[in-house]
């Protein structure tokens, strides 16, 4: 009647691993879909995620919930695969009318090696709210719609006008 | 302005804290953690995205963790032990208004070794998030008795003055703490359990020290069913 381990490499604690994982997949494999914009590539990344949480069980320490330990291991994951594959942005996605002529900025910003380097050159560039709104859309991925709500833009054009000034001040900065 | 951002570690504990928090608000003005505290809310609703095949996901990454952390374990064969799977995460304040337990509540304090107090969760989480298991307290055992009690027993921490046993659901949230006991091993009435239903769940032991916590052991797991 009863199963009980203290390592999550036995039978019992590997069972009890997956069917914590398995109650998350769903959060992980959509969170995967923002970057790889395709259901095989999101579900490959996504399997990739769910086994090394597994492999990282063990130094898990509840000190936060295991759903905020598990976003940031997504999270670290997909950006590095987005750098590996150097696809910050895919071709479906029409940079939310961006029309400062020349190439966008994002194809630029995935060389920027670390987030704080990316960081320190949009906090020169742009001011706060566009500061947001271009990391939420570039780096985590958020819709236009996400983005709208989250910075409680009430105009009609929403956080797409804010982007597109955003990119072009961007884009000159780094001309 | 050069704002502090967590690192890797201690980036899920930014998440955690409560939006009132000074170290949250000061993370908000920051437009990483800004972000990033979106993204985290984001996760959490996991809604579709364009092009997604949500049921196909589900079906293949079960079926890829089984495989791979399960490998001598066949898949289920009954529609019951399917069912265990996606169990929806069992819901304490659910549990605590069935009339079962307003029942037992008043003869359990004859059975159990100490009484017990639940929460939602949440407000425990700052009690731990700054401990970290030392490796000195460790679950011995976690077994159900006959009478259906789970009987905890774990090792004796030199600086422990109490320890408090926690319990937590199937998603590692925290749905429950019992009163701090002076030994090391306590019996949990079934009425004080969560229903079999929900399957799995997780114990931890706290050890305190004049009323803080000052180390924690791994969780350890125990099937109800």
């Amino acid at each position: 009647m009863i199963q009980a381990q203290t390592e999550w490499d036995a039978p019992s604690g590997r069972r009890a691993a997956a069917e914590l994982l398995t109650r998350y997949q769903q959060p992980v494999y959509q969170w995967c879909m923002r970057y790889a914009r395709e259901h095989s590539a999101a579900l490959d990344l996504a399997q990739d995620v769910l086994l090394k949480a597994y492999e990282k069980l063990q130094s898990f320490e509840q000190r936060s919930s295991f759903s905020s330990w598990l976003f940031v291991l997504t999270r670290n994951r997909c950006l590095n695969e987005q750098r590996r594959k150097k696809r910050f942005v895919d071709a479906d996605v029409d940079f939310d009318g961006y029309d400062g002529g020349g190439t966008p900025p994002d194809e630029q910003l995935i060389d920027i090696e670390s987030e704080e380097q990316l960081l320190e050159l949009i906090r020169k560039t742009l001011n706060e709210q566009e500061q947001r709104a271009l990391w939420m859309r570039c780096v985590e991925r958020l819709s236009v719609d996400e983005i709208t709500e989250a910075l409680g833009i009430e105009d009609r054009s929403g956080a797409r006008a804010l982007l597109q000034r955003a990119r072009r001040k961007l884009a000159r900065a780094m001309d | 302005m050069s704002h502090p951002c967590p690192n890797f570690d201690d980036l899920p504990i930014l998440l955690e804290l409560e939006v009132d928090d000074p170290t949250r608000k000061d993370a908000e003005s920051c437009p990483r953690c800004a972000a990033i505290l979106e993204a985290h809310e984001a996760f959490i609703r996991a809604e579709p995205q364009p092009g997604s095949n949500p049921d196909e996901a589900m079906r293949k990454l079960s079926f890829a963790l089984r495989e791979a952390l399960t490998p001598t374990a066949p898949m289920p064969a009954t529609s019951e032990d399917a069912d265990a799977v996606s169990t929806p995460s069992f819901n304490p304040l659910r549990w605590l208004m069935q009339p079962r337990f307003a029942m037992a509540t008043a003869a359990v304090a004859v059975v159990l070794a100490a009484t017990m107090w639940f929460s939602s969760g949440r407000d425990l989480v700052p009690i731990e998030r700054s401990v970290k298991p030392s490796g000195t307290v460790n679950i011995e055992s976690a077994a159900l008795a006959a009478s259906g009690s789970l009987i905890v027993r774990w090792t004796a921490h030199p600086r422990a003055n109490e320890y408090q046993v926690a319990i937590y659901d199937a998603s590692l949230e925290t749905i429950a703490a019992l009163e701090p006991v002076s030994g090391t091993e306590i019996e949990i009435t079934p009425d004080y359990l969560p229903p079999l239903s929900a399957g799995l769940i997780y114990v931890r032991v706290r050890v305190l020290r004049d009323g803080d916590v000052i180390d924690i052991s791994p969780p350890r797991a125990v099937q109800l069913r």
